[in-house]
């Protein structure tokens, strides 16, 4: 079982990897320039159309690379991972949904839009990128986010971004209750900077892991 | 020495593969099945055999396992490459080299691993037997040619003990004494079961025919046929010892899995299990799950733990074995006894402790919490009432303080009594009392000898001119903290320094009762207005006449609250109706929690009070000539600021209050400094009143200040100074018990000069009357000088006079003071450290406990996963939800939104609950996960049912939308609560399949109790004191019924035991479970619990707001739904993170309960239900099941938690009592001690640094009396629990005795034990 995972992603490499990040934090940085000089908005004051903004870059981005991955990987066809990554983005809107509302997301009409939007988000950073490479395989979705054992270089691509984007999210919900009243304190506002912080920590330290710990993988493989 | 070490090695093993009893026989018997059906014995002499290795060789006496100690070196785990591989193959081939027939010896790559084995540890222990050992055995048994040729190439080998095969086993329990003495040689009957189930396997057990098994290995190599003669029936009398070869067969297959290729174990892993008796072995997966035979003894690991955890676990395995030391193993006979029973001898001592630690740190918090409060929330004794005509009347002993005697009197007639008892014309008609909030005397008179700033002075030059041409006395009016404005108006009028408690004790109404200046004047019929700051409209409601209240809330806003102010000031100047008008600037307060002191708006701001003193005092001087009344400015504020304009604390800037008496012109004798005059807040009011002419506030700590008295007369100040000294001997009176009484001997003036004298011995009582008794006899003596003769010399004397009082009413006062607000510092520190102390003992209980169970239990086989981390994700963020909860406390805004921290954190740890249930193979227990996401869904609508908190109260929540809408929703969503309680406890009860007479008798007072409390929810009229009166008898009745008899009336344990259905899961669990009288306790301990919790909700139904109906409801699904959560997951949390968990559940639920942690939650209407008559008793005890409903109940279902808890694996059959309550009730009880300990112990800290934060009083200590209160809850809820399962215990031991005494004389009988 464990065996077959590694054949499988001796494909990826360290270095695709890194391309991969660079390109996807690329985008999120573009999108964030963008929003800031050309439509002059940011999160706090504009959450919807920074929410899109951002995701109208980067989930393209994502789906792109993400399903080369994942053509890789098992010889399917590229089309095929792109609609699969479409349908994990709305699947994965639906689970945040759920997910946020939980933990006391606020629920009414005008939050709605909001909330759509800050779960496309999550969803393409944490059920994109896995829908594209690995699709419907149960083993693998319960692999990487329900025992976080992470095997091989996409594993760790993918698996580390994603719970950093979701811890960062949950961490980002504790301003909200205090009385500073900032504009920032509102739903989604922080929880979407702590979304997008976790991610680009979660990029940096799986970029880090696969520095220290690709080259033995690489060795190990090749003997 | 050997002889005697195989003897003992044989039993030890046998002795507890006998003790794990019938089920460690199953698993045996069927691990040689399956053993025997991979190696069936051909009949074909050609079949190719694996590897048999048997050989009457001695026993290596295990001293291999000693041998590899563990080194410090760094060690290896072996990475074979291909190279390796194959080299190593061709070393096994070739019959020179010394790894020929070894197994893989991999010495090639190293690197680092978790062993702890040294670095011989690539290889497989060899089992060196050498020819000389061998020659040394006697065993005359093995035949003599063939035994040669089997020495070479053996890799084990097996004990030769005379055992017959007639030896058919004995089944007595193994601490029988009366077996243990028949136990002579080789008949013990510890070392004769092995045999049995060998015999099982061989033979089918009638005749049971040893010595035919083999122990394969992976080596490849194929058997040579000659060993088959071994197999021979002429071989079959000889005795193997297959004892010693089993084990030794483990450890060599132990050895070869552990290598990195390898995927499967194959040995009897059986005795893995047993090795969790040995108390040296850490680590070593235990039985306590029945389906570890089911995984392990299979050759593959294929099922739950991947070939990676697989490997770790070999690893564990290994290292464990190889870190056993031989005396480890080689146990003496008593000491296998003080093995079995340490179980039972040492945790009934340990219990014993521990009840005793656990009381002894619950003592300790109490006195520890008491004391803390004691010191932190001094009470003084209050003088009760209202001061009226006694107070012009000296005070004698044991007065009778009767405050209703003025009341009757009219206001006007009132008045004119006052100026006829007081002697003393009041000086002044008219008050206009001008407040500006947070104004630093500093500004106005400079700090110490220096003047205020030029900036300042020059902002307001009117006051300064008032100042220096000497209409007007400033003083610096030291205010005491906390110096915010509440506290402070109500010092200033009413003369005391208000305690935090009495604020608390009457929490419902926010008006001021005290007696107070504004409640005097009231009194004498003046008419009053009031602008400003709406706090005085709250502290006096109904007082003013005229009243326009700004707030406070806008911060931001420092324009428009004093324009609201200033634009009545014309109109109201001129109006002649008032007598007290009372301006309350708010400005300059926000100005300094804007910019602070330099503020850029300050100087404006100053300008601007200038500007409404110089508007006020011009009207005052051009008052028409007709006016005879006099009037007073008084300009004051209420406390400073700092540099950064915040307040609150303790100070100088931020107590450093003005009062400034403008009005007395020409009055100050030019000697007397206007500006450095220092005085106290609460001078204020004694000084006012005797200026007015209405008696001092009962409880004012207040001495008159001195210059305003300059304007009286001689006789009218010391007239006043007697009034004022009157009044604080009352006090003193009622502080110090027998001041009056005590001293009554001493009332003449001769005692007093020599008493004088002799101060040395004396008390504060003889001290202050002493000064008194000195100041009224100059007063007399001066009194009668001033009636012989117009006053010749009487200055002098009325100097003296004047300071003989000012000694005794400033000492007298101070020392009031002190006692009002002076926190007793060694109390706090006592009280902390007590605290502390609690909370270290139960965290190092609790941790012990844990020590215990992870020694008992270990890990079981299939959870291997997790080998690696011992901590588990929801173990760690429970200490994640601690260490937020701690520091969340110390920010005000995370006390007052706490309901936030509560839901977001418990719902975070459901959710890793839920990540845990679809971990591995659990993901197919669907009504697991299902049971998580309803416990999840009632917490989302709980959250949404009330807003709570302080800041975000008004947002829109499902109370609010349902109140809005149609009335009748919420009876009938009240009414459907109720009936779904009755269903669900209905289900929950007959989950039992029980039909005793005693079930149906408690379930049918349960549901007679919640019909009627659904009749009086559809009657409300109905309901008059009677109905809810039935309710509580009847609900007591079931209750204490369920819990005293019913230990008495279940089935015993020979009686057909009924199975509780969430524990069917699995069929050995519950085989064991029959064994035991343990499974009446749990069903009885179920029936309790389910009485408990659905009492206690159908009482809250009837108590709660109809509206808080359905969140009950809630709350019972939540508990209810994670009990069977933690009782049917085999997923094996923690013990203390499901009872965590659940403490958890409760708190949220008390937060969802609409609570918070203001005092303006607490649900007062529901107290008074069915009380006739007010007992503050009874209505105290049902607000307060009101407010602590949902972590109560939480504790009440540790009962139905500790009934579910699947034991049965931690259970043996002979467990003490106390060893029976340590293991079920440890956890439930300790771990919501040890919570609330960490809570109550951290904010007390909190509270103690934040004494001087500007919300010490508003929102900190609110929330103390919440922490006390939940402290109460969890002792009660704790309480209940240890008794109930004490008691049932207890009565349970009894039976069982009972039973046990009768069944000796059937004691012939036995129990067939293979079934």
């Amino acid at each position: 079982m464990g065996t077959t995972n590694i054949n499988n992603n001796v494909a990826v490499s360290v270095s695709d990897a890194f391309r991969v990040h660079l390109i996807s934090v690329l985008g999120l940085a573009s999108a964030i320039w963008i929003a800031h000089n050309i439509y002059t908005i940011n999160l706090t004051t504009h959450p919807i159309q920074a929410l899109r903004l951002i995701l109208v870059f980067e989930t393209p981005i994502l789906i792109s690379l993400y399903s080369c991955l994942g053509r890789n990987r098992e010889q399917c066809s590229y089309l095929v991972a792109v609609g699969r990554g479409m349908l994990g983005l709305l699947a994965g809107a639906v689970f945040m949904v759920l997910g946020a509302v939980t933990l006391g997301a606020p629920v009414g009409i005008q939050y709605m839009k909001k909330t759509i939007y800050w779960s496309l988000l999550m969803s393409s950073f944490t059920f994109v990128p896995t829908s594209c490479v690995f699709g419907s395989s149960w083993m693998d979705w319960q692999r990487l986010f329900a025992n976080t054992k992470p095997i091989g270089v996409v594993d760790y691509m993918i698996c580390i971004p994603a719970h950093g984007a979701v811890i960062g999210a949950w961490l980002g919900a504790w301003p909200m209750p205090l009385d500073w009243e900032r504009p920032w304190q509102e739903w989604p506002v922080c929880v979407s900077y702590g979304a997008l912080a976790g991610y680009l920590v979660g990029v940096f330290a799986s970029w880090g892991v696969l520095l220290v710990f690709g080259k033995r993988e690489n060795h190990f493989k090749g003997d | 020495m050997t002889q005697k070490m195989k003897d003992e090695a044989g039993k030890f093993i046998c002795s507890f593969i006998y003790k794990e009893g019938n089920k460690a026989a199953h698993h045996i018997a069927a691990e040689m099945d399956i053993l025997s059906d991979q190696l069936a014995f051909p009949q074909d002499f050609s079949y190719t055999l694996k590897k048999i290795c048997i050989a009457d060789v001695q026993l290596p006496n295990l001293s291999f396992l000693s041998r590899m100690t563990p080194k410090q070196k760094v060690l290896e785990k072996i990475r074979p490459t291909t190279l390796h591989r194959k080299r190593l193959i061709e070393e096994r081939e070739d019959s020179s080299h010394s790894n020929f027939n070894q197994p893989p010896h991999v010495s090639a790559k190293k690197s680092k691993t978790d062993s702890s084995r040294a670095e011989e540890s690539g290889s497989v222990p060899q089992v060196a037997v050498t020819l000389e050992e061998v020659q040394d055995v006697k065993s005359p048994s093995t035949s003599g040619g063939d035994s040669k040729t089997t020495i070479y190439s053996t890799d084990f080998v097996y004990l030769n003990t005379p055992v017959s095969a007639n030896d058919t086993p004995q089944y007595e329990p193994l601490i029988n004494p009366a077996v243990e003495e028949q136990e002579q040689g080789p008949r013990l009957s510890t070392s004769v079961s092995p045999q049995s189930y060998l015999g099982y396997w061989q033979g089918g057990g009638e005749d049971p025919e040893f010595g035919s098994f083999l122990f394969t290995t992976k080596k490849g190599t194929d058997v040579s046929p000659k060993y088959l003669n071994f197999f021979e029936s002429k071989n079959s009398e000889i005795t193997w010892s297959w004892r010693a070869a089993t084990l030794v067969h483990l450890y060599y297959s132990l050895g070869a899995s552990s290598r990195v290729n390898a995927k499967a174990l194959v040995c009897c892993t059986t005795l893995l299990e047993i090795f969790e008796y040995f108390p040296k072995l850490p680590g070593i997966p235990k039985s306590n799950d029945s389906r570890a035979p089911e995984y392990c003894t299979r050759c593959s690991w294929s099922r739950t733990t991947s070939d990676r955890s697989g490997e770790k676990a070999l690893k564990i395995f290994r290292e464990a074995l190889d870190n056993y030391k031989l005396e480890d193993a080689f146990l003496t006979k008593s000491l296998i006894h003080e093995v079995a029973s340490s179980v039972t001898m040492s945790s009934s001592l340990t219990c014993a402790k521990l009840a005793s630690c656990t009381m002894l740190a619950v003592v300790l918090q109490m006195i520890g919490i008491a004391l803390f409060v004691l010191g932190f929330f001094p009470v003084k004794p209050a003088l009760p009432g209202i001061s009226g005509l006694e107070s012009y009347r000296a005070p004698t002993c044991n007065e009778d303080l009767d405050a209703n005697a003025t009341t009757k009197i009219a206001p006007d007639e009132l008045k004119n009594l006052y100026k006829e008892m007081s002697e003393l014309p009041p000086s002044y008609d008219r008050l206009i009392l001008m407040v500006v909030d947070g104004l630093p005397a500093e500004f106005i008179l400079g700090k110490g000898d220096q003047p205020p700033t030029k900036a300042v002075m020059e902002a307001m030059p009117y006051t300064q001119s008032l100042l220096s041409n000497g209409t007007s006395i400033g003083y610096h009016a030291k205010a005491a903290p906390p110096t915010v404005t509440m506290p402070r108006l109500k010092a200033m009028v009413s003369g005391a320094i208000g305690g935090f408690l009495d604020v608390a004790l009457n929490f419902n109404t926010q008006a001021f009762l005290d007696d107070n200046l504004l409640g005097q004047f009231h009194r004498i019929g003046w008419k009053m207005v009031m602008h400003g700051d709406e706090t005085w409209i709250k502290l006096f409601p109904g007082v003013f006449a005229r009243h326009d209240g700004v707030t406070s809330f806008f911060v931001k806003d420092t324009t428009e609250v004093d324009y609201n102010v200033s634009r009545h000031l014309k109109a109201e100047l001129v109006a002649e109706d008032w007598n007290i008008l009372i301006l309350h600037y708010l400005g300059l307060d926000h100005v300094g929690h804007i910019g602070g002191r330099n503020s850029i708006l300050m100087t404006p701001k100053l300008k601007e009070m200038d500007e409404v003193i110089k508007l006020i005092h011009t009207s005052m001087v051009q008052r028409p000539e007709h006016c005879q009344e006099q009037t007073l400015l008084m300009v004051v504020s209420d406390h400073g600021m700092t540099y950064n304009g915040n307040h609150g604390g303790s100070s100088y800037e931020e107590t450093d209050s003005l009062a400034l008496f403008i009005g007395m012109e020409s009055k100050l004798p030019q000697d007397v400094s206007a500006t450095y005059n220092v005085a106290s807040q609460v001078d204020i009011a004694p000084t006012v009143a005797l200026h007015f002419g209405v008696p001092i506030p009962r409880n004012s700590i207040g001495v008159l200040i001195p210059e305003t008295s300059y304007f009286l007369t001689d006789g009218q100040s010391l007239r006043a100074l007697e009034l004022n000294s009157w009044q604080l001997l009352r006090l003193l009176e009622a502080q110090l018990p027998g001041l009056l009484c005590g001293n009554t001997h001493v009332n003449d003036i001769n005692r007093v000069q020599t008493l004088g004298f002799c101060e040395q011995e004396d008390s504060v009582e003889q001290e202050f009357f002493r000064l008194y008794l000195e100041a009224v006899g100059m007063h007399s003596s001066w009194r009668s000088q001033e009636g012989q003769d117009f006053r010749s010399n009487s200055s002098g004397d009325y100097r003296d006079t004047v300071t003989a009082y000012y000694e005794f009413l400033n000492t007298a006062s101070e020392w009031l003071s002190r006692r009002a607000t002076d926190k007793s510092s060694d109390l706090l520190v006592f009280g902390i450290a007590a605290m502390l102390v609690s909370c270290v003992i139960f965290l190092s209980i609790l941790f012990w406990l844990c020590q215990e169970e992870r020694l008992r239990q270990g890990q079981s086989l299939h959870e291997l996963d997790d080998f690696s981390n011992k901590w588990h994700l929801d173990e760690i963020y429970i200490f994640v939800i601690i260490l937020v909860l701690v520091l969340s406390l110390g920010s005000s805004s995370m006390v007052e939104e706490e309901q936030y921290i509560w839901n977001f954190t418990t719902s975070t740890l459901y959710l890793i609950f839920l990540r845990r249930s679809i971990q591995g193979d659990n993901y197919k227990k669907k009504n697991l996960t299902f049971s998580i996401i309803v416990v999840l869904i009632c917490g989302r609508i709980l959250r949404g049912w009330h807003q709570g908190g302080v800041n975000w109260v008004h947002l829109p929540d499902i109370s609010k939308w349902l109140e809005k809408a149609n009335p009748h929703i919420i009876s009938s969503i009240q009414i459907f609560s109720g009936i779904f309680i009755i269903i669900l406890g209905s289900f929950v009860l007959y989950v039992i399949q029980s039909k005793r007479v005693l079930v149906l008798g408690v379930h049918a007072a349960f549901s007679v109790s919640g019909f009627l409390v659904l009749l009086s929810m559809m009657e409300p009229n109905y309901m008059s004191t009677l109905m809810p009166r039935i309710i509580y008898v009847i609900l007591i009745m079931t209750v204490t019924i369920a819990a005293l008899v019913s230990p008495w009336a279940s089935p015993n344990s020979s009686e057909k035991p009924l199975s509780v259905k969430p524990n069917s899961a699995t069929s050995h669990s519950v085989n064991v479970v029959l064994k035991s009288p343990i499974f009446g306790l749990r069903e009885t301990l179920y029936l309790i619990g389910w009485a408990y919790t659905v009492c206690w909700c159908v009482l809250q139904l009837l108590l709660h707001q109809p509206i808080n109906a359905m969140p009950i409801v809630l709350i019972l699904l939540q508990i209810w739904a994670s009990i069977y959560y933690f009782s049917a997951s085999e997923l094996h949390h923690k013990q203390w993170v499901e009872v965590a968990a659940l403490y958890f559940l409760g708190m949220t639920g008390h937060f969802g309960l609409g609570n918070s942690n203001t005092l303006a939650t607490i649900d007062v209407a529901g107290a008074f239900m069915g009380l006739s008559s007010h007992s503050a008793l009874l209505s105290g005890i049902l607000m307060f099941s009101i407010t602590y409903t949902s972590p109560l109940l939480c504790l009440l279902s540790m009962t139905t938690y500790i009934s579910l808890k699947n034991m049965s694996h931690l259970v043996s059959q002979n467990m003490s009592l106390g060893h029976h309550i340590q293991l079920t009730l440890g956890f439930p009880c300790l771990v919501p001690l040890t919570l609330n300990s960490i809570a109550s112990t951290a904010f007390t800290i909190i509270l103690l640094l934040m004494r001087n934060h500007l919300f010490v009083w508003s929102v900190f200590s609110p929330k103390y009396l919440y922490v006390c209160a939940m402290t109460v809850c969890v002792y009660i809820g704790v309480l209940v629990v240890f008794v109930t399962k004490l008691y049932t215990s207890s009565v349970f031991l009894h039976r069982e005795k009972m039973q046990s005494s009768t069944r000796i004389k059937h004691a012939n009988l036995k129990q067939p034990y293979l079934q």
